[in-house]
């Protein structure tokens, strides 16, 4: 480190990251199975519904690549297709449970007392709801839609993340450099969202990479109580689920979902690990 | 100094922390000190003492009941806590602390400037180029993070973040306390030069007696949130009054004196 | 014979690009009941030196070479057995920060008498009455009412002692000391520094007092070692090496301290009297 330029903390990371093999494999990989999700079914020749009854069962061959299911739809397609709806409740949810979990967690721990006090009440309340109690109150008054579904499962998952972050403010609110942010005569609401929250985003980082898969086999779940994803829409936790059943005679059709949904889990893995180093500026990237 | 109007002046300072329903710990007992504008206060006292919770009352750190007076007035910190702040500062202890690890020295030092000035950018960089100049760090120090860098070094940062508004006022806390002794001779005459240079009023707060008669023109002696002993600092190091500040003296390891039980 | 000769004593640490060589060849020899002061800024290599005499420095990934021997022992390279049996019971040592190193789970008394039960197999009843009389022989008041309670319901000071009392209830031949008194306050330090001679008198057993204090060093010990990065760089009895420093470094410690200038003016630095061409630990 001789360079004499100021990085900006976001280039610095990204420098970091990328010279991280692991995250890079991650990164790539994940970029690979979205774009796939994403582009792949408009390149196939087939639809994710499109049933083929002389064709049921294919095991994997030129025509079906992964093979097709017990009425003849084209396994690659289906996989691609519920790729795109994991992707997006995981996205989505875990978008959600990081924008209200962090800035709850954060303004809970930072303000203390009583404020304090009745923020986490009120996630103990929430916690104490049974979660397929609350889905099916959902469903059943309102409509049953993808959106309720990112809602539902958003809902609960902010409330781990509001903890955890409420317990790292804790455990820095009382260190020097807070303490010197407030002679300097920064705002309350700067040196929380300036000061404060960038050094919990390592610990926010490794907890997203655990709630995105945790996100996807709760849809999976969700569906499978026929809550979540209705046929012949298809998620990975839907496909798999289907595949279980008909593991003994046609594997493939567990083995490939399952594969994709391992892929894409441990590239997100690699990635996390990556950008919690990448983010911290005390952790090795020293070239 | 006494024909000078005080810059700072306390008077029944009080500060009471409640740790449960009934236990109310008295940490700052009815204090009443005066410094002169360009005087440094040394703050001498153990541990537990009350001196930082002291420091703190004056930043408004800490609720306190009394009255703190700078140059006459009254401190409000609700209506004029922008302006005050950029006239008190406070050096810390632990420069490995009191950093933000996520903030480069540029960052840390631009900081400030980007609250409390309407400077643009290029302004604000000479300013910080300016400051780091002035603690003796490389410009190179710029780009770096806090980790990268020797206690001492850190300690120059976070000096000139703390005089980097030009405040009036400077509470060093135990400046030099968690420094080597080869660097903390460093760090002490920086902050002498920086003091003659910036004509601040300091109030010095340590435990090491030694390191307080160097900076300070006048201690006072600090026990259980009580000032027991205040006054010229020679005075008070060759003739103490209070049975504590004798101790205290006392106490304190001295190779002259390790050097006679031996000859 | 010595009772302890360190000599060419050399710890090494693998880092991701290089080694660092925390100590480079140290020698020295402790004769029985004498005291020696060990003295060095940080990461003058200090406390890895004796953390390896106690076989405290894991290795790997440490490399340790040279010798120390101990009554016959050579403590370098001894079995780990052979180290228990010298650890905690011929050797014994205290720590820093007198917060950490007590379990506070278990009680005071109980802890000062277990390296009686674990290394003498002393009766239950025994123990106590033992760390009863050690509790009071490192003056902690009403040490029958105290001996029940918890860590936490003892001060800094009082802790050091707790920590003092366990080290010496298996009245071993050497104390090393490694920095005892830099967390507590002046008053209580010198109470620390007072009891840690008068024990040392009373048992006749040696002393190694590490500090980056100089006058805390001069205080207790008759003999001193001057420590900067990994070297050993001068050693003499206590008064030879403050009134006629030989290596520029300890001219250096001995010239910086504030008390020897005018209040006010610029402090000597280190670099002032070693000169320009030995950087120090300013220095990038």
């Amino acid at each position: 480190m001789s360079e004499g330029k100021g990085y900006s903390l976001s280039g610095d990371a990204w420098r970091r990251l990328v010279h991280n093999r692991a995250a890079l494999f991650g990164l790539v990989m994940l970029l690979f199975m979205m774009i796939a999700c994403v582009a792949g079914p408009w390149i196939s020749p087939y639809n994710f519904d499109e049933m083929d009854l002389m064709n049921t069962h294919q095991p994997p061959n030129a025509t079906h690549w992964l093979g097709t299911d017990e009425i003849g739809r084209d396994l690659l397609t289906r996989t691609l297709v519920g790729g795109r709806i994991s992707f997006a409740v995981a996205l989505a949810a875990t978008g959600v449970s990081l924008v209200i979990g962090v800035s709850y967690g954060g303004i809970s721990g930072f303000v203390g007392g009583k404020t304090d006090a009745l923020m986490m009440r009120v996630v103990d309340v929430l916690y104490a709801l049974p979660f397929t109690l609350l889905v099916i109150l959902l469903i059943t008054l309102f409509e049953r839609n993808l959106i309720l579904l990112f809602v539902a499962i958003g809902a609960v998952e902010w409330l781990t993340m509001a903890r955890i972050v409420r317990g790292q403010v804790m455990g820095l609110r009382h260190q020097e450099f807070i303490e010197a942010c407030q002679v300097l005569g920064y705002s309350q609401s700067r040196i929380l969202f300036r000061h404060l929250l960038p050094n919990v985003l390592g610990t926010v980082v490794i907890y997203v990479t655990l709630t995105i898969p945790s996100v996807m086999l709760l849809e999976a779940f969700l569906s499978f109580l026929g809550l979540g994803v209705q046929p012949p829409m298809a998620s990975w936790g839907s496909l798999i689920k289907d595949g279980v059943g008909a593991m003994e005679d046609f594997p493939w059709l567990m083995i490939f979902p399952g594969l994709a949904m391992f892929l894409t889990l441990l590239a997100l893995n690699f990635l996390g690990d990556g950008l919690r180093d990448a983010l911290d500026p005390r952790r090795g990237g020293k070239s | 100094m006494n024909t000078q109007p005080e810059l700072l002046s306390l008077e029944n300072l009080e500060v009471t922390f409640q740790r449960r329903r009934s236990d109310i710990v008295r940490a700052v007992k009815g204090i009443s000190l005066t410094i002169a504008p360009g005087e440094t206060l040394g703050l001498v006292g153990e541990s537990g003492c009350g001196k930082t919770t002291l420091s703190r009352a004056i930043l408004g750190l800490v609720p306190y009941r009394g009255s703190i007076r700078c140059k006459g007035e009254e401190l409000d910190w609700k209506k004029q806590g922008k302006v005050l702040r950029q006239q008190m500062q406070l050096i810390f202890q632990d420069p490995y602390a009191s950093l933000n690890p996520r903030f480069t020295v540029e960052q840390a030092l631009e900081e400030p400037l980007k609250v409390h000035t309407a400077l643009d950018r290029q302004a604000r960089k000479q300013r910080v180029r300016e400051s780091v100049s002035r603690v003796e760090l490389p410009l190179h120090a710029l780009g770096k993070y806090p980790h990268e860098f020797s206690g001492g070094q850190r300690q120059r940062v976070a000096i000139a973040r703390a005089l980097m508004l030009k405040p009036e006022f400077v509470i060093a806390d135990e400046p030099v306390s968690a420094l080597d002794i080869s660097v903390q001779a460093h760090i002490l005459n920086l902050l002498l030069d920086l003091k003659n240079e910036m004509n601040l009023t300091m109030l010095f707060i340590s435990h090491d007696l030694s390191v307080v008669r160097h900076v300070a023109d006048r201690v006072a002696v600090m026990q259980g949130g009580e000032i027991v002993e205040e006054g010229n600092c020679e005075q008070i190091m060759e003739s103490p009054q209070h049975v504590y500040t004798r101790k205290l003296i006392d106490a304190v390891p001295r190779l002259d004196v390790a050097l006679g039980k031996r000859s | 014979m010595s009772q302890l000769s360190v000599k060419e004593l050399r710890v090494t640490f693998p880092l991701r690009d290089g080694t660092l060589e925390a100590v480079k060849g140290v020698s020295f020899d402790l004769e029985a009941g004498d005291s020696l002061g060990i003295v060095g800024e940080s990461g003058s290599g200090k406390s890895v030196c004796v953390s390896t005499l106690m076989g405290l420095v894991p290795r790997p990934p440490a490399q340790i070479s040279g010798q120390a021997l101990f009554e016959g022992i050579e403590l370098c390279s001894c079995s780990s057995k052979t180290m228990r049996g010298v650890r905690g019971k011929r050797i014994s040592m205290i720590f820093q920060d007198p917060m950490t190193s007590l379990n506070p789970h278990q009680r005071v008394i109980d802890q000062i008498a277990e390296p009686l039960r674990i290394h003498q197999g002393v009766s239950k009843k025994e123990a106590g009455k033992r760390a009863l009389a050690a509790m009071k022989s490192v003056g902690i008041s009403d040490a029958e009412k105290r001996a029940r309670a918890w860590p936490h319901e003892f001060s800094g000071g009082m802790r050091q002692r707790v920590m003092i009392a366990m080290a010496m209830i298996s009245e071993p031949e050497i104390l090393i000391a490694d920095e005892p008194t830099t967390a507590l306050d002046v008053t209580v330090q010198r109470q620390i520094l007072e009891l840690m001679s008068e024990l040392q008198k009373k048992t006749g057993m040696s002393l190694i007092l590490i500090s980056h204090d100089l006058a805390v060093v001069a205080e207790v010990c008759e003999r001193v070692a001057v420590m900067r990065n990994g070297e050993m760089v001068e050693q003499g009895t206590t008064s030879d090496v403050l009134r006629n420093p030989q290596h520029p470094y300890t001219k250096g410690l001995l010239l910086c301290n504030p008390a020897l200038h005018e209040p006010g003016t610029r402090l000597t630095t280190l670099e002032e009297v070693m000169g320009g061409d030995d950087l120090c630990g300013e220095a990038t």
